[in-house]
């Protein structure tokens, strides 16, 4: 089967630090990727390099068999097949709920009105925001913000979905919600790529997991093998770590 | 409290409108100043000799025996004679007016005529009263009836008394503002329109400004947009700098004096208006949109959305709202600062109290008056632009020092 993304050799520097150091990943359809590590190992960067939010130093990306570094490749159309869900929700605080989930439908699809409305009012309901669609992002709680988010990205009817820590930023108590909703499309069998500190979620709905660790992949394993039985002492002293 | 600041919106909301409308159609509220009759009136007759007084007979002021002449019949301030008898004529007088009264006995005075000195026998008319500035001129008849035999013809001298300004400090200033009401309106109509309309036009230049300005986000440039995006950035940066080093006053005397601009010191002083504040706008903005959160830059991107979508349906919203009560108060700053576009000859509120105060030689009260119409307006705009931000949700600022 033919990889929805493939990485290889990815290097990314900032200036003079280089954050990763040759990646080699695919990525198959339906597949849940969970990318587990300290911080400041590349994972986000990782993230960020797959819709070129950053531009990757060296290497290649082909995403959906179109090489990224091509520059004949529109970036916006691409990055509108990939809905990245952010640590800070980044909700847009000039709209509505609604106008949230709208708004690039409209403009970067050019889906009509009554469409991307019903669209979206659909995939309210699916995140459990459906009574909140006419609020202020501002009035939600964090885990609600996250929910809008994640309706946001599928709005797009993306093919991948890119989670950089969506939990991260949430009181203990919502993470529950928004990790539901990421399990339950997870079941549905959408491809996707997260980076996250909850092990119990990599462990329960990840086919595969990785543990990056300063900007090369240390580890991959399933799910069950990489908790169980990790190889490499770095993972272990990682989860150790992170588990209790 | 929520009451007068209702009132006072209201207020600013027909100043504007007056501001507007003037701008738009110049003097369209002279009906505020009244006009004057001012011919004499004569009754038509065929006798040879009565036409001949009725064409000579004069009014002379008390003070030069000196003719009064239309001109200063129509401002009349002082005493004057008439004469009783133009050579075979006999003439009678009549004054409508209570505030004039006639002697009944009859003087003789000395005036220059064309035959030298002539004695003529008169009697004197006394000014009474001045009407007060809220009364405004009073227009007079005097009705000459000339008696020559049987015949008889009337003359009708039209003439107008003018307030008087009070010698204190507080009816002097009173009398100022009632009295030149209209004027001060005009300049007040000018310099709100101005102001406003050098706003505006202000804002949209600073929109292209800001524009040139911005980060391109888009990682992927040619080369030659890459030269191109930095060019603009110089050129933003440098009028920035020109417009806000040098004082709005160097640049009106340059673009008006210097260049003359447009052929017209309106337009001209718009101009200035509006180039001035569009560098200091595009600051703000640039401040606005800096203020708003990198991460709802990156959520547009993310969604597809290019460079310019996620400027216009997600930054600049937010910038704006932002900066709103900063560009208000540029508003405010222009309403006090286009009074240095008086010195291109535009008749703005201050160069028309300049005028006012030159009528009575009364500078106090003028400028005294001229800062409390300023006060009003900017207090006004002000509260009527908070009250705005407070409807629209936007953070309220306190008027920040002028520029």
């Amino acid at each position: 089967m033919e990889p929805v993304i493939k990485i290889r050799d990815l290097k990314k520097s900032f200036s003079n630090v280089e954050v990763l150091k040759g990646i080699n990943l695919d990525i198959y359809d339906s597949e849940v990727l969970c990318i587990i590590g300290s911080s400041g190992s590349g994972k986000s960067t990782l993230l960020r390099c797959l819709n070129l939010l950053e531009e990757p130093t060296s290497g290649e990306i082909s995403f959906d068999n179109q090489n990224l570094q091509d520059y004949s490749v529109d970036l916006n159309q691409l990055r509108a097949k990939m809905g990245m869900v952010f640590q800070s929700f980044n909700l847009f605080n000039n709209m509505n709920v609604l106008s949230n989930c709208t708004i690039s439908p409209m403009k970067v699809l050019h889906t009509s009105k009554e469409e991307a409305n019903k669209n979206a009012l659909e995939l309210l309901d699916l995140v459990g925001m459906k009574d909140f669609a006419y609020q202020n992002p501002k009035k939600l709680s964090g885990g609600q913000k996250q929910r809008v988010a994640i309706a946001r990205a599928l709005a797009m009817n993306p093919k991948v979905m890119l989670f950089d820590e969506p939990t991260s930023a949430l009181d203990p108590e919502m993470v529950g919600e928004v990790l539901e909703v990421m399990n339950s499309l997870a079941k549905k069998g959408m491809t996707m790529i997260v980076v996250t500190h909850e092990m119990g979620f990599a462990r329960d709905v990840a086919t595969r997991v990785i543990f990056m660790d300063g900007g090369v992949v240390l580890e991959e394993n399933t799910p069950k093998l990489i908790f169980s039985s990790p190889k490499e002492e770095r993972t272990k002293a990682f989860l150790r770590r992170v588990i209790n | 409290m929520i009451r007068i600041n209702k009132i006072i919106f209201k207020i600013f909301l027909v100043g504007l409108t007056f501001g507007l409308i003037n701008a738009i159609i110049p003097n369209s509220f002279s009906f505020f100043s009244k006009a004057i009759p001012l011919e004499n009136a004569i009754l038509e007759t065929d006798n040879p000799v009565l036409i001949e007084a009725i064409e000579n007979v004069k009014l002379y002021s008390v003070y030069n025996y000196q003719t009064l002449t239309d001109a200063k019949l129509e401002q009349l301030s002082t005493d004057f004679f008439l004469p009783i008898a133009y050579s075979d004529v006999d003439i009678s007088w009549k004054i409508d007016s209570s505030r004039i009264s006639l002697t009944s006995t009859t003087e003789y005075i000395t005036i220059q005529s064309i035959s030298g000195e002539v004695e003529i026998e008169v009697i004197y008319a006394h000014i009474e009263s001045f009407p007060t500035a809220l009364q405004g001129n009073e227009t007079f008849y005097i009705t000459a009836t000339m008696t020559y035999g049987s015949n008889e013809a009337t003359k009708v001298f039209v003439g107008s008394l003018s307030p008087v300004i009070p010698s204190d400090f507080f009816g002097g200033a009173f009398f100022t503002f009632v009295r030149y009401f209209s004027l001060f309106l005009e300049g007040v109509t000018t310099t709100l329109g101005l102001s406003l309309a050098g706003t505006v036009i202000g804002f949209i230049i600073a929109l292209g400004l800001v524009f040139m300005r911005l980060d391109q986000k888009n990682i992927r440039t040619t080369k030659l947009s890459k030269i191109l995006k930095r060019m603009m950035i110089s050129f933003s940066k440098f009028y920035v700098t020109i417009f806000r080093g040098t004082p709005m006053i160097v640049q009106a005397a340059f673009f008006w004096y210097g260049l003359g601009l447009f052929g017209d010191a309106m337009l001209c002083g718009l101009f200035v208006v509006s180039v001035n504040t569009a560098a200091y706008i595009a600051e703000i903005l640039r401040g606005g949109i800096g203020s708003v959160d990198s991460g709802q830059a990156e959520a547009a991107r993310s969604l597809g959305m290019t460079n310019f979508q996620s400027m216009r349906y997600v930054i600049f919203p937010q910038a704006i709202k932002n900066s709103m009560p900063a560009i208000g108060n540029e508003f405010v700053i222009n309403i006090k600062d286009t009074s240095v576009l008086s010195i291109i000859g535009i008749f703005e509120l201050f160069n028309q109290t300049r005028k006012i105060a030159g009528m009575h030689y009364r500078q106090l009260e003028a400028y005294f008056v001229v800062g409390l119409i300023y006060l009003f307006l900017t207090y006004s705009v002000t509260k009527g632009l908070q009250a705005i931000e407070k409807k629209l949700d936007m953070p309220v600022k306190e008027l920040t020092s002028s520029n």
